[in-house]
């Protein structure tokens, strides 16, 4: 198995001044063909969550916010990817809280299977 | 909208309070973290082990009217969630199986299957008849009306 996705250990300062940063738990699980990112973020909106790649970096990132803004949180984790997935086709959905993010593997990175044929 | 259970005389007898103590009369839910984490360490602890972080993830909130009980409960369905409210308690109980899924080969694995199971002592008597459960976002919040007998009422002196 290719060691195609890494973290970046440290999420953005300035955002965790301002409200209580969360580490989401995450699965990360690969296939023939894409990479599978789950993570778990309760009470994050589809309108709040932003999932952003900027090569090689992919950013999650999820906001709560509370009435008063003294209790906002703010989800955080940060993946490096390698050069093995096809950035532009990368898709993500949120449902009942669990976010998860598709990474297409590029075409030369797939595993095709080749049939033999015989004489 | 979720199933609410009324139960008006005995906690069935299945719920296990062998494993946590019904907090005593006037424990609120200051004491819920401590709580979930003697009934639930086993999910706090696969989250310290990967030193990812868990939001206060139950909280109550009193908004004048009622009592508004959330918990996150990502990647729970409705039909996993079952809910038994009784005079001043409310029991929750939800579960999340998660398999990987099929095809895939695991790489990082730090959410866990857990079971959540849990009596809670509310400060005020509330009315079950009109209480509403809903499961969004991986979100469950139970609005539970406070029973009109603890509202505050004015009685108006009559001069003699």
């Amino acid at each position: 198995m290719t060691q195609n996705i890494a973290e970046t250990p440290k999420n953005s300062p300035e955002l965790a001044q301002r409200a209580k940063e969360i580490v989401p738990p995450v699965d990360i699980y690969e296939n023939e063909q894409e990479l599978l990112i789950l993570a778990d973020l309760p009470r994050v909106t589809r309108e709040n969550l932003s999932v952003e790649v900027n090569h090689p970096e992919l950013k999650i990132q999820g906001q709560v916010p509370s009435a008063n803004h003294q209790n906002d949180i703010v989800y955080a984790r940060t993946f490096q990817l390698d050069s093995s997935m096809d950035v532009a086709k990368i898709e993500a959905k949120i449902t009942e809280g669990v976010l998860e993010v598709h990474l297409p593997k590029s075409e030369p990175y797939r595993v095709r299977r080749i049939e033999v044929t015989g004489a | 909208m979720l199933n609410i259970y009324r139960n008006t005389n005995e906690w069935p007898s299945f719920v296990p309070f062998a494993l946590f103590d019904l907090p005593a009369r006037g424990r609120t839910f200051s004491n819920l973290r401590q709580d979930l984490d003697r009934v639930f360490g086993t999910y706090e602890q696969s989250l310290n082990d990967s030193s990812v972080q868990a939001a206060d993830y139950a909280q109550l909130r009193d908004s004048g009217n009622d009592l508004v009980v959330t918990v996150d409960l990502p990647g729970v369905s409705k039909k996993d969630v079952e809910l038994t409210i009784s005079g001043n308690s409310i029991f929750i109980r939800a579960t999340r199986t998660l398999s990987p899924p099929e095809g895939y080969t695991a790489h990082r694995r730090e959410r866990s299957s857990f079971r959540f199971e849990q009596a809670f002592q509310l400060p005020v008597a509330v009315e079950s008849k009109t209480a509403v459960a809903n499961l969004q976002d991986g979100v469950l919040t139970v609005t539970l009306p406070k029973s009109p007998i603890t509202q505050p009422k004015q009685i108006t002196v009559k001069a003699g």
